[in-house]
């Protein structure tokens, strides 16, 4: 998102959805809906729950819309909304999982190292087996962990921002921070990226 | 040679998190120790891998379908053709004493539990109802909308006025 | 020998300690199961028609539930949400418009499809209670209180929760 925008600012468009205006959700929506769906993506790793996770998130801020407080930052609030959406669907995923015991334990053999793709050894990896092999990896963090993790490295928040927003102490961020990363690290260590790459975006 | 800081420090050196006083002295320290500087580069490039690796591309008729169903979700929906219930009027006292509607309830609730595996949708069993004097109340189910609504009012309906000087909505 | 042996199941332990303490949420979990999370939707009906206009801030599921009860009120306006944690057999009062109040108490309740009972009272402006309800019901299911005061209404979708995070809206 370019600095210094010209179009009307989040809080305008805010009061008008808060008075009903369906046009000025709509406007919010466009505007962050892919940064919404990029944190349920990195969250559930299958983009039809992404989507459906995106739909869910607005549709809950249109309904807590009148609990806005238009003093607080709109994307705050919408991060702080997304994130409970995505843990919520990965404890009611739990939930239902832990009733098919077979097909969990299945679905953990995919996952663990033997399974990997192995790089090519010349060239970096593809995209497609960087986003695999990220999204498996964090896949086998618990929802709590992959929460603080999120929004840390997708985001970008700050520890204060995190904690505000998942609704815990700053000492608790940390440790979870710590465990995501030492967990990811021994994941993702065989994963070589090219020192160079820039940022991809869509 | 100063002990080594605990890998939660290092991370929080990497994140900007630190005061500028402990900041420097691990800065410094990460100069000289190859394991932390390892440790912190490891995070940066695990930070780096995570934020660029890619999402899947969403088409545009994607997120017009998304919005369609977040539309039809948070608007207002029109109502069903009228009912007995509503041919009533303001005659919306009970038709179905209340001991025979919780009767009901009771039945119905009892019959969705011996259905085996609950495949019909679990109606609230009424246990009772007690009006005050001077009023009546009931109760009635609505299996198209799957509800269990109570409904009180006074006998006489006598008019009470809504006292809220026009307060309504927030 | 022994020594090395339950140092060595201790460090294979500890990676599961770290895992399991890092989910958190547990003491969360404990307070949860000792009471419910309660929700109350209040909204006023007024008007009379076949088609009602809906507040869009009333949730979608409510919204199927009035309109399945065919009240033939012409307007249904959301007053305030209010969201209660609730122990078991204490009671929690809502505050309603116009002085009124309704009075709420959970009690866990011995069946797989109907875990919990929740007896109301509704009481009116002068602090009487003008009825008395108990009903039994699952969690996560709306049951409505319809108070209709002259050509106007209150209407109250109450709620029972077990766990916060499966309450809407937050």
């Amino acid at each position: 998102m370019a600095g210094g925008d010209l179009r009307v600012p989040d809080q305008d468009l805010v009061a008008k959805a808060q008075r009903s205006d369906a046009e000025a959700f709509g406007e919010l929506y466009e505007r962050h809906r892919e940064r919404v769906y990029r944190i349920a993506y990195r969250f559930v790793h299958n983009k039809a729950d992404a989507l459906d996770l995106c739909q869910e998130v607005f549709v809950r801020a249109y309904q807590s819309l009148p609990n806005f407080q238009r003093k607080a930052k709109f994307t705050t609030w919408l991060t702080r909304i997304a994130n409970n959406a995505c843990v919520d669907f990965c404890r009611l995923a739990k939930l239902r999982r832990a009733g098919e015991l077979d097909e969990e334990g299945v679905k953990e053999d995919l996952r663990r190292p033997g399974v990997r793709p192995s790089p090519k050894p010349s060239e970096g990896l593809e995209r497609e087996e960087i986003r695999e092999a990220v999204d498996a990896a964090i896949e086998e963090l618990s929802p709590d962990h992959r929460a603080v993790f999120v929004l840390h490295s997708v985001e970008g928040l700050t520890y204060e921002e995190i904690a505000t927003t998942v609704g815990c102490p700053i000492g608790t961020v940390m440790s979870r921070l710590h465990y995501a990363r030492k967990h990811l690290q021994g994941i993702l260590s065989w994963v070589k990226q090219d020192e160079n790459d820039e940022a991809v975006s869509e | 040679m100063k002990p080594c800081p605990s890998d939660t420090q290092l991370g929080a050196f990497l994140d900007g998190e630190l005061p500028e006083a402990e900041a420097a002295a691990i800065e410094a320290h990460v100069a000289t120790c190859e394991r932390c500087a390892a440790e912190v580069a490891a995070y940066a490039r695990l930070d780096k891998l995570v934020a660029t690796a890619p999402v899947p591309e969403v088409a545009d008729d994607e997120w017009a379908a998304a919005w369609s169903t977040i539309a039809a979700r948070i608007a207002p929906e029109p109502a069903q053709t009228s009912t007995l219930w509503s041919r009533l009027g303001r005659l919306r006292t009970a038709l179905v004493p209340a001991a025979a509607a919780a009767l009901i309830a009771l039945a119905a609730g009892v019959w969705a539990l011996h259905s085996g595996r609950v495949l019909v949708p679990v109606q609230a069993v009424v246990e009772e109802i007690e009006p005050a004097e001077g009023y009546t109340a009931n109760c009635f189910y609505s299996a198209e909308a799957d509800v269990t609504i109570i409904t009180v009012l006074p006998t006489d309906g006598q008019e009470e006025a809504w006292d809220d000087n026009g307060q309504g909505p927030l | 020998m022994a020594r090395a042996l339950s140092r060595a199941v201790l460090l294979l332990m500890a990676p599961c300690w770290v895992y399991a303490a890092g989910f958190g949420g547990d003491a969360a979990k404990k307070v949860a199961a000792l009471g419910v999370e309660i929700e109350v939707v209040v909204i006023k009906a007024s008007g009379r028609g076949l088609k009602p206009d809906f507040d869009g801030r009333i949730s979608a599921e409510l919204r199927k539930k009035l309109a399945g009860c065919h009240l033939a009120y012409g307007k249904y306006a959301l007053v305030d949400v209010q969201h209660k944690s609730a122990r078991y057999k204490r009671k929690v009062i809502c505050i309603l418009p116009g002085k009124e109040a309704l009075a709420i108490i959970c009690t866990p309740h011995t069946s797989r499809t109907h875990p919990v009972r929740v007896a109301t009272q509704v009481i009116d402006g002068a602090g009487k209670i003008i009825q008395r309800a108990q009903v039994l019901l699952p969690y996560n299911k709306a049951f409505l209180i319809h108070r209709p005061k002259g050509a106007s209404a209150v209407i109250m979708g109450i709620t029972a929760y077990k766990h916060p995070s499966k309450m809407p809206g937050r």
